[in-house]
């Protein structure tokens, strides 16, 4: 198998196979291709395949899944309001998905996870959380990694005890929220933050820059320690970057784009405008997706995160919603 | 030290400047405003015999008015109903400058613009106002309500969302309508996001064809403002949100502006109110079976106007058992006057306080 191409003669070819596959079995998406005038005969390369909005993935009559509702092992939910409609991603198994996360770790560089902690529950409280089934999937059967309890009470101690440099997993509230409830927590020489999440709805505002740097000095560890990840509960892939490199990146397997929504095209070189994310590895639902999230394109896996459209909100004079807390 | 009649003279006096943003007034209505609110324009000035006491109104000095940048109707109303009243007047201005309103105070004269201050930052000792008026989205409501003395009164005008009735579709309708969802790029809690349209689904497919037509000459006569990433962007999601539901069969019709975003209208067969993504969107409905939370669904509690057409007594009692805090004729939702209720508050009542004699 070629690294590059999972075996096809270039990843326009491997893209353009997942997307028959999908058209053939997903009929909600295959609808929604037609109605563009797209289908596998138009797809010369992964630039052409339509990506359908993430909000598609609330409509309950038309699930976007190449099988059955009711044969999925597991749905993933997304997080929001209560009053909310929540995005559900079915999956059938869990093969490919945790495949992709951990061979998406490594294939991007990252280090070799030693020593996890997640301030988080554990998978088997929150089964519609992709997170935390991304977090069980890191752990790689490290039990007892777990550092919250159903009732959200945050146990430190075994963490704050840690002599041999720890690779700590949170989300930027969760790290927000620990910041202002107990006092600085010193981690061992050589430890790494994996942060996640948006930095919308913190009491506080923030830029991503200044949440790392008092991240940093509350565990006195160097910033460009705290690798940030982006994914979404639609994807089964994920973007990471260390805050002294100038772009998300994602596997090999992973595209995006960057598209002008006033046009519908891409947008020019150096523009920012809505993330579009190819995940060949999304095999049981859609290969491409259309984010809210804006974003410049600096390669073809690789974006600089702009931030949360704030326009996923309800607009202008209609409510806020009152929590936008996490993509996932 | 101005009297009441001083006041009503120096706002009589901008009356032609104001009209765009408060309506037509003279002397004769704002005293007659007065009268019923406060019983008798008069009692700003002095005692005011009321059965068996004397009472007087007092005037609530300073005002806080926290305007918002969407439109600039507001403002101006608020202000000038502080005027009116005879106190000191705080404009705490939108970040990026509400420009109709700051080149009015700037034409102002001395007697007017001495009590009126305006700026775009919030000095902290403006929090120590007598009242409050707010305008604007839920965080910032919020923030006034963390930030301000408990004491001090707040009128609060949160987001709400507008909606139109269309008893009798027509060209002339649709023209009202595009006016009513275009005007002020539709940024106002005045601007009308789904229209509710009495006939067949047939026929109001019939009616988009019209409305698509007066969408696109609004636009074409009043082009809108460069609409950020974030303005297509939402109209991008909703547009293709939709699409792929009307490609799965749901009983919706999409038209839109060809190579932009700049208008939008959805054919919805379900009543339910939902806000819309604004910049030029508008869903059509079938009347609802009732005008019911169940039918309507939550967003019902959040609505403010409601434009009909035609504007008739008869075809506002059919609105009754929602009882909407404003009905106006159709292509007029974003041109309150001066003396309206907004959000069904009496807006002068709320600014004084009163002494008693005896």
């Amino acid at each position: 198998m070629r690294r590059e191409t999972g075996g096809f003669a270039s990843f326009d070819e491997a893209a353009a196979a997942v997307f028959a596959w999908q058209f053939e079995r997903n009929l909600p998406y295959r609808r929604y291709c037609e109605a563009l005038g797209c289908g596998p005969r138009e797809i010369r390369d992964w630039r052409g395949i339509p990506a359908l909005p993430t909000d598609c993935f609330k409509d309950a009559r038309h699930r976007p899944s190449c099988f059955p509702g009711e044969t999925a092992v597991r749905s993933f939910l997304t997080s929001g309001t209560t009053r909310d409609v929540k995005g559900r991603h079915d999956f059938a198994d869990f093969e490919l998905y945790e495949t992709a996360i951990l061979y998406g770790w490594r294939e991007v560089g990252l280090p070799e996870i030693r020593n996890p902690w997640f301030l988080s529950v554990s998978p088997d409280m929150t089964p519609h959380s992709s997170l935390a089934h991304m977090f069980g999937t890191l752990a790689n059967g490290e039990k007892d990694r777990w550092m919250t309890d159903d009732a959200g009470n945050v146990d430190l101690a075994r963490l704050v005890s840690q002599r041999l440099p720890v690779n700590f997993f949170a989300t930027a509230i969760g790290l927000l929220r620990l910041m202002e409830s107990h006092p600085r927590i010193p981690l061992p020489e050589e430890s790494w933050i994996f942060e996640t999440g948006g930095y919308k709805g913190l009491s506080v505002s923030l830029d991503p820059g200044a949440f790392r740097r008092r991240v940093g000095e509350y565990f006195d560890i160097p910033v460009n320690r705290i690798l940030n990840e982006y994914s979404m509960t639609e994807l089964s892939s994920q973007f990471y970057r260390w805050p002294d490199e100038p772009a998300h990146r994602g596997p090999f397997w992973t595209r995006i784009r960057v598209v002008d929504p006033e046009t519908g095209r891409s947008a020019e070189d150096g523009n920012a405008g809505y993330l579009e994310i190819i995940d060949a590895a999304n095999l049981g639902s859609v290969v491409a997706i259309r984010t809210q999230d804006l974003a410049i394109a600096r390669g073809d896996s690789e974006f600089e995160l702009l931030g949360r459209d704030p326009g996923a909100l309800p607009r202008g004079c209609s409510r806020a919603a009152d929590d936008l807390m996490t993509k996932r | 030290m101005m009297t009441t009649s001083d006041r009503i003279l120096a706002l009589v006096a901008q009356a032609a400047a104001l009209e765009p943003w408060v309506g037509r007034y003279d002397a004769e209505v704002l005293r007659a405003w007065l009268d019923d609110e406060l019983g008798d324009a008069l009692a700003l000035d002095g005692w005011i015999t009321r059965g068996p006491v004397k009472s007087k109104a007092v005037a609530l000095s300073p005002v806080l008015h926290v305007v918002s940048g969407n439109t600039p109707h507001a403002a101006f109303q608020s202000v000038i109903r502080g005027l009116l009243l005879g106190g000191y007047q705080r404009v705490k201005l939108p970040s990026g400058g509400l420009p109709e309103f700051e080149d009015w105070l700037a034409s102002l004269p001395g007697d007017l613009s001495c009590r009126i201050d305006a700026r775009r930052d919030l000095p902290h000792e403006w929090l120590d106002s007598q009242a409050a008026v707010i305008f604007g989205d839920a965080s910032t409501i919020e923030y006034f309500r963390r930030s301000l003395p408990p004491q001090v009164p707040r009128i609060e005008h949160g987001p709400k969302l507008s909606v139109a009735v269309v008893f009798e579709p027509s060209a002339e309708a649709a023209e009202r309508l595009a006016e009513d969802v275009l005007a002020y790029d539709q940024r106002g809690c005045l601007s009308v996001q789904a229209a509710y349209v009495d006939a067949t689904f047939a026929e109001i497919r019939q009616f988009g064809d019209t409305l698509e037509k007066a969408m696109a000459a609004h636009r074409a006569e009043h082009p809108r403002r460069q609409p950020t990433l974030s303005d297509s962007g939402s109209v991008m999601n909703f547009r293709e949100t939709i699409r792929y539901r009307q490609a799965n069969g749901d009983a919706v019709n999409l038209w839109e502006s060809p190579q932009s975003t700049e208008w939008t209208i959805l054919l919805d067969a379900s009543p339910q109110l939902l806000p819309g993504p604004l910049n030029g969107t508008v869903v059509l409905h079938p009347l609802p079976p009732d005008w019911s939370r169940q039918s309507l669904g939550a967003e019902l509690e959040h609505l403010s106007t409601m434009a009909i057409h035609p504007f008739t007594d008869e075809c506002a009692a059919r609105l009754d058992p929602i009882m909407p805090p404003r009905i106006c004729a159709l292509g007029m939702s974003q041109q309150p006057t001066l003396f309206w209720h907004h959000d069904g508050i009496k807006p002068l009542n709320t600014l004084v306080r009163w002494r008693d004699l005896g």
